[in-house]
């Protein structure tokens, strides 16, 4: 059989695809492992129609805004134990939220992207009256890959991705919106209470109104089994699961799972007690000619009929040709597929995250969380062949000496902590789970210590001393992660970060003219383009300069003329007031309160430090930014009640207007000051520009 | 449909952890010798493609057909234009980025495809990024074809385009154009005329002059303004004449190459002797991690003893003397810290003592991850074993045998190969 036969794909590429150039407008995340420093360079691009730098540091700045930008909310849902080893900190704006489950682990690794269909005159109303502008559509991918660079791009991973679309776009039923709600529902309860879950509530919400909820009364259709969704729903097992959707006895079966559970293939015997298929071929994990199984694993294997090991084709599982070595290993299968089949052209794939453990094939209430999809491919395939290779006459004489675990590798978290700190607050929280009131004590990455928690407090959020918080606030501007120390050992924690918008931005090097220049740009790819000018000077890639152009003048541009002034205010306007209207307060708050290299604040700060800029500039400057704030909060009155306590920094920046009148009026003479009086006051009215009035 | 997912193309381009750091400093001593090419840019026609691309922009933007905010757009349409172009005229190729996705949609749409650089049409999952705009642009920009600008060509270029290009593509400009400007559908296989012309320009046959102007700008490298000299053009020609340019750069070819150049380059050859020296340090200390990396629950001293059954007490090439002339520049692609330590690590593997080798590796390691605020791949729990966080390695330890030759990192070098067998017409299997 050839690899065209088995159906391949680069993984980024398929969910590129899916998205086909749509706006990501909501992204929800799951993941056991995770490397945050990958997922931001490496998959958040993919959710962005736009350039991005092949400088990682320009890229994050250009994700920061693009982020900021175009999506509402974002969340990646991650076990808290499984942080990968050599994973780079996160530093972008979204919800990092970290879980840990009473029983098992954090296993599922999904996908879902809410995305804006492109069409014109669309409004409608949900009957809880909230307003949408644009059809949207729901992707969902399920799959085995972990946020992790290996996931991503180096092992032989599963996947599989559905759509949904919007009712008003599609009658489709859908036969496994039941499933995903009690997935989404099974997430949020496996994270600490009190979090919020915006990101997963829209996608949550799309589903509960905005897909159609007409439920099969069948679990088939034409012949063809309906796509369905395990997690470990109803208190069911995985093989429960199966016999309850009544999936047809005497086919073939082949299972490709990394791991097993230890001198022990009950969980496979379950399965087949249900399916009781003709001949199971069982994926054999190895390393280097060395099983990665026990040897009674191996022999009980061997022991069954009907069940042969079995190995994926050499072509799957080869690197590609680096040119470096021909020594290299193949690529690690971390896939978890059962295929049900027969010679007749039936075909069930079920992918997704369930090895072949009995963690795995528990029901999520005293296992793992895990997530797959069942999908009856056979109008699809057309060729009823094994995907697997008995190894037939192959004998293995060395084996690994334990089992093989998902998380071999990853720290030992030995208490239930998780840490949050509040840039807006300045406030630093810790929640101490379980029972174990032990001392524990933080550090940075390279062992320095950093505080400690002497006598904890248990299963509640707890105020850290403000010597503790500014320590951390310093800590956070180079990585979020924490090592913990415990007296049993040491392991790495990432710090969520609360109101991420007024933390000093990865960025503080545009001049005022620059800020202003770049609220002006209409388009991501521009704005992308225009930060890849201003800050390339200096950055190397591959030992090659990026560019060698200089800087932007900081002097005799448009945007140090009034003129320029007022256009660049006038499009940040628009940009507050478009975020506003798609519900995306947390780009509103950037751009008009925040800390980020372009918002208003920062441009401000800088206009008044700046010894060489013009008062009278300076003046309009910072008028132009009084005014705009009036105009904000007075058409958006619901949007300043829920800012008010952010607003500390533009107030700050715009007291600073006294002193600048109080300069100018020195310059000017005598009667300045009743000038100046007029002047503000007209100024801060805005103009109404009468129809046909250009 | 459900499917096994494929090893992602950009794992070839920024694949390496790199546990150790040595990428930047091998790049730093590559840029001694190869001054304006990178791992992904070793294909002429992409730079043909990519000043085509730009020349087209430039000249849109001239007629007043396109704005600047455009230009990408047009220039990812001009990429994928020339990728089917050369898909066509040569099924073989294999150097086109993107190269599975043109076979995949030529094959999907009977010849028919898409010519759009975004979701409709690309090649690559990101195409601005993975493709000619992200790799070619800063080698071009660093080898003199384009300016800084987002659009246009320099003098030097736009010449050459015009004198060798221009001729045969100015009767079909009007419909080239129409495509670059608005993109739509093509048909390969009943062509228009302006890809037949496509295709006749971007075959891999190059035209003396082509093989003057490449030559001189991507192969030798004349108009870089090279941070450490510029000896390119004397080791392309080297190259050509004393190594394979079909396979791998091996130490033999390096070694070679650097003996011949003594007295017409002293500088060339001493930038590849000191290539020579530091790859006989980065690529044993790359593999004896790889092989602590396999050495879970092992003792220190029962790592450095199956070591030292396997490598003996002399590892070949490395010498005291060697590295205090490369010491220096390490510590300029690194810190002193990390320096500091690379040498401790190999004058104890010049000694034999692997012990110490390996604690300096688990060293060097630790201090590369918290430069990245990420935790040490490997350490030593209270027991004094190894607690490797990543137990599967890439590379199985060599053999003493093969230590002598032991060659890792391509240094570009590979990268001017296939550009000098692209314009010698020699083709690799």
């Amino acid at each position: 059989m050839s690899n065209a036969d088995i159906p391949q794909e680069v993984l980024s590429d398929a969910l590129s695809k899916a998205i086909n150039g749509r706006r990501v407008r909501c992204a929800v995340f799951t993941t056991f492992t995770f490397d945050p420093g990958f997922f931001e360079l490496n998959i958040l691009p993919l959710f962005f129609d736009q350039t991005f730098s092949s400088s990682d540091k320009i890229r994050l700045i250009q994700l920061e805004d693009a982020l900021t930008g175009s999506m509402d909310k974002m969340a990646v849902y991650y076990d808290r134990t499984a942080l990968v080893q050599d994973a780079r900190p996160a530093v972008l704006d979204y919800k990092r939220l970290g879980v840990r489950r009473r029983t098992g682990v954090f296993h599922p690794k999904t996908v879902f992207l809410l995305v804006d269909e492109p069409t014109d005159n669309y409004d409608t109303e949900d009957e809880d009256g909230n307003k949408f502008s644009v059809p949207q559509s729901l992707i969902v991918a399920v799959l085995s890959a972990n946020l992790t660079q290996s996931g991503w791009w180096q092992n032989v991973e599963c996947a599989h991705i559905e759509e949904i679309k919007d009712k008003a776009e599609s009658d489709d039923r859908i036969s496994y919106r039941k499933d995903l709600l009690e997935l989404l529902s099974r997430i949020r309860s496996s994270s600490v209470d009190d979090e919020p879950h915006d990101a997963l509530e829209k996608i949550r919400i799309f589903l509960r109104k905005r897909a159609v909820d007409k439920p099969f009364k069948k679990r088939k259709i034409k012949g063809q089994y309906l796509t369905r969704l395990f997690c470990g729903q109803d208190t069911l097992s995985f093989p429960q699961w199966l016999k309850n959707l009544r999936i047809e006895t005497g086919w073939n079966l082949e299972v490709i799972s990394p791991y097993f559970d230890k001198n022990d293939l009950r969980v496979l015997l379950n399965l087949t007690e249900i399916t009781q298929p003709k001949e199971v071929r069982l994926y054999l994990p190895e390393d280097n000619g060395m099983a990665l199984i026990t040897e009674d694993t191996y022999r009980k294997g061997q022991e069954e009929k009907t069940v042969h090991w079995a190995g994926l084709p050499e072509i799957i599982t080869s690197r590609g040709q680096s040119g470096t070595s021909d020594s290299l290993l193949p690529r690690r299968v971390h896939a978890k597929v059962y295929r049900f089949w027969n010679r007749d052209g039936d075909d069930i794939v079920i992918t997704g995250s369930v090895n072949l453990t009995s963690s795995a094939h528990s029901h999520s209430g005293s296992g793992n969380l895990e997530a797959a999809f069942l999908v009856d491919v056979s109008n699809v395939r057309s060729k009823a062949q094994w995907w697997l290779k008995r190894h037939d006459g192959e004998t293995y004489d060395s084996f690994s000496d334990d089992v093989q675990k998902e998380d071999d590798g990853l720290d030992i978290a030995y208490l239930d902590v998780f840490v949050r700190f509040d840039w807006v607050t300045h406030k630093l929280v810790y929640r101490l789970g379980g029972k174990n009131a032990d001392s524990f004590s933080f550090m940075d990455i390279s062992g320095k210590n950093l505080f400690s928690i002497e006598k904890p407090s248990l299963n509640k959020w707890v105020s850290c001393s403000r010597q503790a918080a500014k320590l951390i606030e310093s800590h956070l501007e180079n990585s979020s992660f924490v090592v913990v120390h415990h007296k049993k050992g040491s392991w790495r924690l990432l710090i969520q970060e609360e109101n991420m918008p007024v933390k000093p931005s990865l960025l503080n090097q545009l001049s005022p003219e620059e800020i202003l220049e770049y609220w002006s740009l209409f388009t991501a790819d521009q704005k992308a383009m225009f930060l890849e000018r201003v800050l390339n000077e200096g950055i190397e890639v591959d030992g090659l300069p990026l560019r060698v152009t200089k800087k932007l003048a900081d002097q005799n541009t448009l945007f140090d003329r009034f003129a320029g002034i007022y256009h660049a205010f006038g499009s940040l306007k628009k940009a507050i007031s478009s975020a506003l209207d798609e519900g995306r307060d947390s780009a509103a708050i950037t751009h008009l309160l925040g800390a980020k290299y372009d918002s208003l604040p920062t441009l401000l700060e800088k206009v008044r430090n700046n010894s060489n800029t013009d008062t009278v500039i300076k003046y309009v400057t910072f008028l132009s930014a009084a005014q705009l704030k009036k105009e904000i909060f007075k058409d958006n009155k619901d949007f300043y009640y829920r800012v008010k306590d952010k607003t500390k920094l533009l107030d700050r920046e715009l007291r600073a207007i006294v002193q600048i009148r109080k300069a100018l009026s020195e310059e000017l003479n005598e009667e300045a000051d009743d000038f100046l009086e007029w002047y503000e006051k007209a100024f801060l009215v805005s103009a109404v520009v009468r129809e046909g009035a250009r | 449909m459900p499917f096994l997912t494929l090893e992602d193309p950009n794992e070839k381009i920024k694949g390496s952890r790199d546990p150790l750091g040595i990428g930047p400093v091998w790049v730093r001593f590559s840029r001694h010798v190869v001054t304006n090419l990178t791992t992904p840019s070793g294909s002429v026609r992409g730079f043909t493609i990519l000043i085509l691309a730009r020349y087209f922009t430039q000249l849109l933007y001239e007629e007043r057909r396109i704005e600047k905010e455009d230009a990408l757009d047009v220039f990812l349409r001009m990429e994928l234009l020339g990728a089917y172009a050369r898909y066509v005229g040569d099924d073989s190729v294999r150097d086109i980025r993107g190269i599975e996705r043109v076979k995949k949609f030529y094959r999907e749409g009977k010849g028919k495809v898409t010519i759009q650089g975004d979701a409709r049409g690309r090649i690559l999952a990101d195409q601005k990024v993975y493709g000619l705009w992200g790799l070619f642009s800063v080698p071009a920009r660093v080898s003199g074809l384009i300016p800084d600008e987002s659009i246009g060509v320099t003098p030097l270029t736009r010449e050459f385009i015009e004198l060798n290009y221009w001729e045969r593509l100015k009767p079909v400009w009007s419909s080239l154009a129409k495509m670059l400007v608005k993109g739509g559908q093509l048909d390969c296989k009943r062509p228009p005329e302006f890809f037949n012309v496509l295709i006749d320009i971007l075959t891999e046959d190059y035209t003396a002059s082509e093989r003057v102007f490449y030559g001189d700008i991507i192969r030798d490298g004349k108009r870089v303004e090279a941070k450490f000299g510029n000896s390119q053009e004397l080791f392309s020609r080297l190259l050509r004449n004393n190594a394979d340019l079909t396979i791998a750069t091996s130490r033999e070819d390096i070694l070679r190459i650097a003996k011949k150049s003594t007295k017409q380059d002293p500088v060339l050859s001493k930038s590849l002797y000191r290539i020579t020296d530091l790859e006989a340090l980065l690529a044993i200390t790359d593999v004896l991690f790889s092989h602590i990396l396999m050495s879970n629950n092992k003792t220190i001293q029962d790592v450095a003893t199956s070591v030292k059954a396997r490598w003996g007490n002399k590892i070949p090439n490395l010498s005291e003397d060697k590295l205090n002339d490369l010491y220096d520049e390490i510590k300029a692609a690194t810190s002193t810290e990390i320096a500091a330590t690379i040498r401790k690590t190999c004058k104890a593997l010049i000694s034999g003592d692997y012990n110490k080798a390996i604690r300096g590796l688990l060293t060097w390691n630790r201090l590369v991850m918290a430069a990245r605020s990420s935790a040490p791949w490997v350490t030593t729990g209270d027991n004094g074993r190894v607690n490797a966080r990543f137990p599967r390695a890439e590379h199985v330890l060599t053999d003493k045998k093969d230590l002598k030759a032991l060659w890792i990192n391509s240094y570009y070098i590979d990268s001017l190969k296939a550009v000098n067998r692209q314009l010698e017409g020699v083709r690799s299997e």
